[in-house]
Formats: C-alpha cells, structure tokens, sequence
C-alpha cells in the first residue's frame, strides 16, 4: 500500500507563492501528497500590541483575519484546483520560527515553499543556510518555475550520502507517471558541457545505480555531466524537479542548484537532522 | 445588406480586445455585440445573422476555426474576419480556404481593422 | 500587424529581409519596405538604393510560395514615382489584387527623421532594422542610429544585430507598465521562433519597493500566460548583473526590453541603454511598447 505523505505548502501574497500554488496543484496529481496551506504573519513592531488578555487576543485575531484574507485573495486570484487537508494555518511570529514549528510539531513528510531563481547565487545560499532550512526536519521543495515535464532528475555526485537520501527520495517521489534520469554531476571549468562515460564517475555512480536497483527502479538515462554550474543548470530546466543532497555552502552543486530554473528538492542525510 | 447598421459580432476570450474593439467600433456607427466565450458566441449566432464576425482563434472549448466554420455554414454571407495572438502560416491558409475575409495578426491598431471592416462592408454592399 | 523595415544597402540588411518575410509569412502583416537618401537630385532616386530595394523585394517574395503569398507576385520591374518628396514603386498590379500591402518606398532626408515619420504614417506596430556587428552599430554609416530610433519610437522595435537560432526569448521587465500590445508582439515572435519564453524581472537591491512593484506585474504577466495554457520561465535579475545576463542570454536567444516611462534602466545605462544592450547583445534586441 502506498503511503500519503503530508505536505506543508508555504504561501505569501506574492509571485513566488503564485508559482508554487500552481505547481503543488499539478504535483498532487502524480504523488500521493496531500497539502495543508501555512501563512505566517510577521507583527508590524510599530502597532504590535504587547497587551495581555482580551487586547492581546482582539490583535490577534485581526492579525489572522488577515492572513487568512491575504491566502484567500491568492487562492481566488490563482483559481487552481489545489486540494488542501483543511483551512490554511495562519501562524503569527516569525515566518522562520513559526513555519519549524509547524513543520516540527505537525509531522511533515515535506515542506513546499517558492523562491525565485535569480542571478545571485549569494541568494540560494541564504536560504539554504537558514535557520528554517537548516533545521527543517523533512525534506523541503523549493519551487522557481513551473515545468510541465513528468521527469525527475536524481543528482548524485562525490560525497555525497547516496545510502541515505536515495531510499528516502524515492519514497517520496514514487507515484503516478514520474519517471527519473539519474545525473551524475561533477565540476569543469569549460564554456560548454561535456557528457562522459559513466566509468569516469568510477563507484560513486555504481552505488546510486544500485541503490535505485534495490527499489525496482531503472532511470530513463544515466548521465555523467561535467562544466560549469552555470551550463549544467542550462541542461536540468527540461526537469519536473532535481533531486538533490542537502548541498554544503559554496559548493559546486549548491551554484548548480542556485542557478537551475526548475524546482529543486532538497534532501538532508540521517546525519543532518532529517527525520527517517 | 440594406441600408441599417452593419452589426458585427466580435469573439475573443480576452476581454481586453473587445474592451477595446467594442467603443471603438459603435462610435463609427457600427452595432456591436461582444462575446468571450465560443460557446456563447455561437449560440448567438444561431439566434441571429451578422453581417461582419470577428474572431480570434485559439480559445478554450470550441477554438476560432470551428467556430468560423460553423458561421460560414449557416451564414455564408457573413465576412469573418480572423485576428490572432499566435500566427502561423497554417491557419492563414486554413482561414482563408474556408472562405473568411481577412486576417490579421496582433497586434493592430484601430484604424487598421477598421480599414478591413469598412471593405468587409464595401463587399456585402456589391453582392447584396 | 503593420510592419516597416527599414533598408540600406549594406549585407545586414540582406539578412533581415529573410528574417521580416518569415514573420510576415505567418502574420500576413501589411509591409512597408523604406529606404531613406539624404538628398534628391531630380525626379529619380539613388540608383544603387533603388536597385538594391528592388532585389530585396524579390527576395521577400521568393519565400512565399504560389498560392500562399498574400502579396501577390512581381508583376514587371515597375517603377519608382514620385510622390511626398519620396518615391514609391508602383506596378501595372493594382493593390486591391491582393490581400495585403507590400509597398516599396525611398524617403529623402536625414535617415533617423524619416524612418520614424514613416512609421507614424503607417500607424505601424513594428520597425524592424539591422545593423553592424560591432560596437558601434552602424546603419548606412551612422553610429548608433538603431539606437535612436529604438529610443524615440513609440512603436516597437526590432533590431537584428546578428541572425541567430532563437531558442528563448527573455523578456526584461523593470517598472509595472506592460502594454497588451507588447504582449501580443512577444506572442508572434515566440510562435515565430517557437521559443520558450523567460520573463526577467529587474530589481535594483538598493531599492526594496521597486522590486514588489515589478513582481506584481510579473504574477500578472504569468496569469495571462497560464490562462492561455503557457508556462514562461520566471528569473528575477539584479540590476548590476544586467549587462552580463544579456551577454549569457542574448546567445540563446532574443533579448527584449519592455520600455515603460517609468523605466529604471534609463537611469542605469543613461542615455547609452539601448546602445548598450545591442551592443552587449550578440543577437537581435526587442524594445516592446
């Protein structure tokens, strides 16, 4: 029997949130994901009521009534038939803070919020080294752009934990009609990419392979990809997402993933801190 | 074609076009009736004839080239005139094998469809 | 869709005829073809400008083929008359013949001036002009002058720096006045090229509101698209970055300015914007009003 896991979709008011709305209505038709909405609205120091009892609730409430309008005005502007566990949560707090809470006491299986790829890779690895990314529990979707593709690159590479995160990716990739290519990523200095025989990737390679070969499962291709972060980004746009190792800052891969326009999944080993 | 108004019927399923089209057209004297849904328009015209139909042709449900080719078949009289966000060289064949008027690629300014509506007219006036 | 492509006698502007009768062929866009001499001695034009005109006619026809063409064939060399101060090919062929507009003109004067005058003649929704490879972009050996009429029209304008395979189209946005035309014009040209499609927000770090602003108008510019079942690649683009993201784009593809009055990149690349980017560009740079 297939597991449903349990999605928390991170919304704002803003383009980023727009894309990854869309996108989490086309995702659950290929996962057995269901999705629960989570606002977070940070007090404005100026008006933020440091009252107790009845003043401290009224502000509250007018703080979530809010958010609530603030989800529902993006909801009846994106009109997609996005599914949802409940009401979206609005939380009051810290947008960091409140959504680990969340995440953390709710028993997520994955966190879904939109970023925009930009031209400054110093953006990917703020957010990445964020106390919310840093401390999530569960693997976290970060979605740039829509991309209609039903096929999910798998990056492996040197280094990384293909042992750990192998297992637990497919666990929550394995649906309806996704197929996967498996990419083995290494750093080149050189204008174009270069695509190598798979015996240049040498055991790293062989334990991703056989790793997927225990759960059934055969990529679509098996590449062996070297250049610049910047050109091999240029190859991966044609993916519905990658699927990556939690990358270490200012690492090749981590400029790879900060310059891929399509969505990206980030997954942590045992070791840093996901639940297994 | 007598001497009243020449009614035209314009099918867009983006509201900005007709939003445009619509006063335009009515203050030289046309009469206009504007539609964004194909499957509203075409109810309308089996309602009733019009002498000049405008429409785009990629729209969701029943596309322009359908919706052409329904017109022409109860109404041959009728000059359609088709205008497109997406041209190919495909549908301008295809509009004009079956039969419409003109066609003209967005963007247009006013005076150009106007120039192509006022020869529409001159055409059903000489075949009237 | 009316265009006017303005020709000289340099091999660029060759290429572009090829370019223009591609998108004519599936927009059946009325066309105006402009030549511009500074002088007139008499009653006939420049000869090398005429003949040249000529073959660029012939070779725009030479892409239709019997039947498809809306322009109708070439009936006899006609001739150029006079008329405003120009001249005009005229044939035994009367326009009515065929179902759209293919009119060969020479305008005399300074080149700049009467491309423009032309343009609003013709109520046009396009110019499009080429120029040399270098940096300094000449046309008919005038530095710089796509550049001008890139600024000054209030149409928009294509200038084809060099013809290139055009797999994307990136599209900058920097203010929150994006006209339905511009929109229209980007559609042809990515149906044209069937190219994808990349909407690039500007955002200038050290302004915080105007990048909300822009953002806005990007979440409706993708709404549009997602109703007309189109996914466009979304990329937000720090001004400083600007010059190297076109350099990168500009070899995939078209590279396209929305040019609003509120535009911020008037005031990073001062008066020398589009000089800059064709000249950065390595391909064809798009100003959409």
């Amino acid at each position: 029997m297939i597991k449903m896991n349990k999605g928390l979709l991170a919304l704002d008011e803003n383009l980023a949130s727009s894309i990854a709305l869309r996108y989490a209505s086309r995702l659950v038709e290929n996962l057995p994901l269901q999705l629960q909405a989570g606002h977070v609205e940070v007090p404005d120091n100026k008006h933020h009521s440091a009252g107790k009892g009845w003043v401290r609730r009224t502000w509250e409430r007018g703080l979530i009534e809010a958010g609530q309008q603030a989800i529902q005005r993006l909801l009846n502007t994106e009109k997609v038939p996005c599914p949802f566990i409940g009401y979206p949560k609005v939380f009051i707090g810290e947008r960091d803070d409140a959504l680990l809470e969340e995440l953390t006491d709710g028993h997520y299986d994955l966190f879904i919020e939109g970023n925009l790829n930009t031209s400054d890779v110093m953006d990917f690895d703020s957010l990445i080294s964020s106390p919310l990314y840093t401390k999530t529990p569960c693997p976290i979707l970060v979605v740039k752009n829509l991309v209609s593709s039903n096929t999910i690159a798998l990056l492996c590479g040197d280094g990384v934990d293909h042992k750990s995160v192998i297992p637990r990716t497919l666990s929550l990739l394995s649906g309806n009609g996704l197929d996967f290519d498996l990419i083995f990523y290494r750093y080149m200095e050189s204008e174009a990419t270069i695509s190598e025989n798979k015996d240049e990737a040498g055991s790293a390679l062989q334990e991703a392979e056989a790793l997927l070969q225990n759960e059934n499962l055969k990529p679509l291709n098996t590449q062996v990809i070297s250049g610049t972060p910047e050109s091999v980004a240029r190859l991966l746009k044609k993916y519905k997402m990658v699927a990556s190792a939690f990358p270490l800052r200012k690492s090749p891969r981590l400029e790879l993933l900060a310059q891929c326009p399509s969505p990206v999944l980030l997954m942590k080993s045992a070791k840093q801190g996901e639940k297994s | 074609m007598n001497n009243q108004q020449t009614s035209i019927l314009i099918l867009d399923d983006e509201p900005i076009v007709s939003k445009r089209l619509k006063p335009s057209l009515e203050k030289r004297g046309y009469e206009v009736e504007t539609f964004t849904s194909s499957a509203a328009a075409l109810k309308r015209t089996h309602e009733r004839q019009f002498d000049i139909v405008i429409t785009d042709l990629k729209m969701e449900g029943l596309d322009g080239m359908d919706f052409l080719t329904d017109v022409k078949e109860k109404s041959p009289s009728t000059e359609v005139i088709v205008i497109t966000g997406f041209a190919t060289m495909e549908t301008a064949k295809e509009s004009f094998q079956k039969g419409v008027f003109d066609f003209l690629a967005k963007p247009f300014k006013i005076g150009e469809i106007s120039e192509v509506i006022k020869k529409a007219e001159q055409k059903l006036k000489q075949s009237s | 869709m009316r265009i006017v492509i303005a020709l000289d006698t340099h091999s660029y502007s060759e290429a572009i005829v090829s370019e223009a009768a591609k998108l004519a062929a599936n927009t059946w866009a009325d066309i105006t073809m402009l030549g511009v001499q500074p002088s007139s001695s008499g009653d006939m034009p420049d000869t090398d400008l005429e003949k040249r005109l000529r073959q660029y006619r012939k070779s725009f026809l030479s892409r239709f083929n019997e039947g498809d063409n809306p322009y109708g064939g070439v009936k006899g060399a006609g001739k150029f008359t006079s008329q405003n101060g120009g001249f005009l090919l005229t044939g035994d062929d009367k326009e009515n013949e065929f179902r759209k507009k293919l009119h060969v003109k020479i305008r005399v004067g300074d080149a700049t001036k009467e491309i423009l005058a032309e343009a609003r003649e013709q109520e046009c929704d396009l110019i499009i002009i080429g120029c040399t490879k270098g940096l300094d972009c000449q046309w008919q050996g005038e530095i710089d002058l796509p550049r001008k009429i890139a600024q000054k029209a209030d149409y928009s304008v294509l200038v084809i720096k060099e013809r290139k395979t055009t797999d994307t189209i990136s599209c900058c946005l920097d203010q929150d006045q994006v006209s339905q035309s511009s929109l229209e014009m980007i559609n042809q040209m990515v149906t044209l090229h069937q190219a994808e499609l990349k909407i690039v927000g500007l955002t200038d770090s050290l302004k915080a509101g105007g990048k909300e602003g822009v953002e806005n108008k990007m979440a409706e510019i993708l709404k549009y698209y997602a109703d007309l079942e189109l996914n466009p690649w979304i990329k937000l683009v720090r001004l400083e970055d600007l010059e190297e993201y076109v350099a990168q784009a500009s070899r995939q593809g078209m590279i396209a300015l929305w040019m609003g009055k509120k535009s911020l990149l008037g005031k990073i690349f001062s008066r020398d914007l589009v000089g800059k980017l064709v000249n950065t560009s390595q391909s064809s740079v798009m100003i959409l009003r």
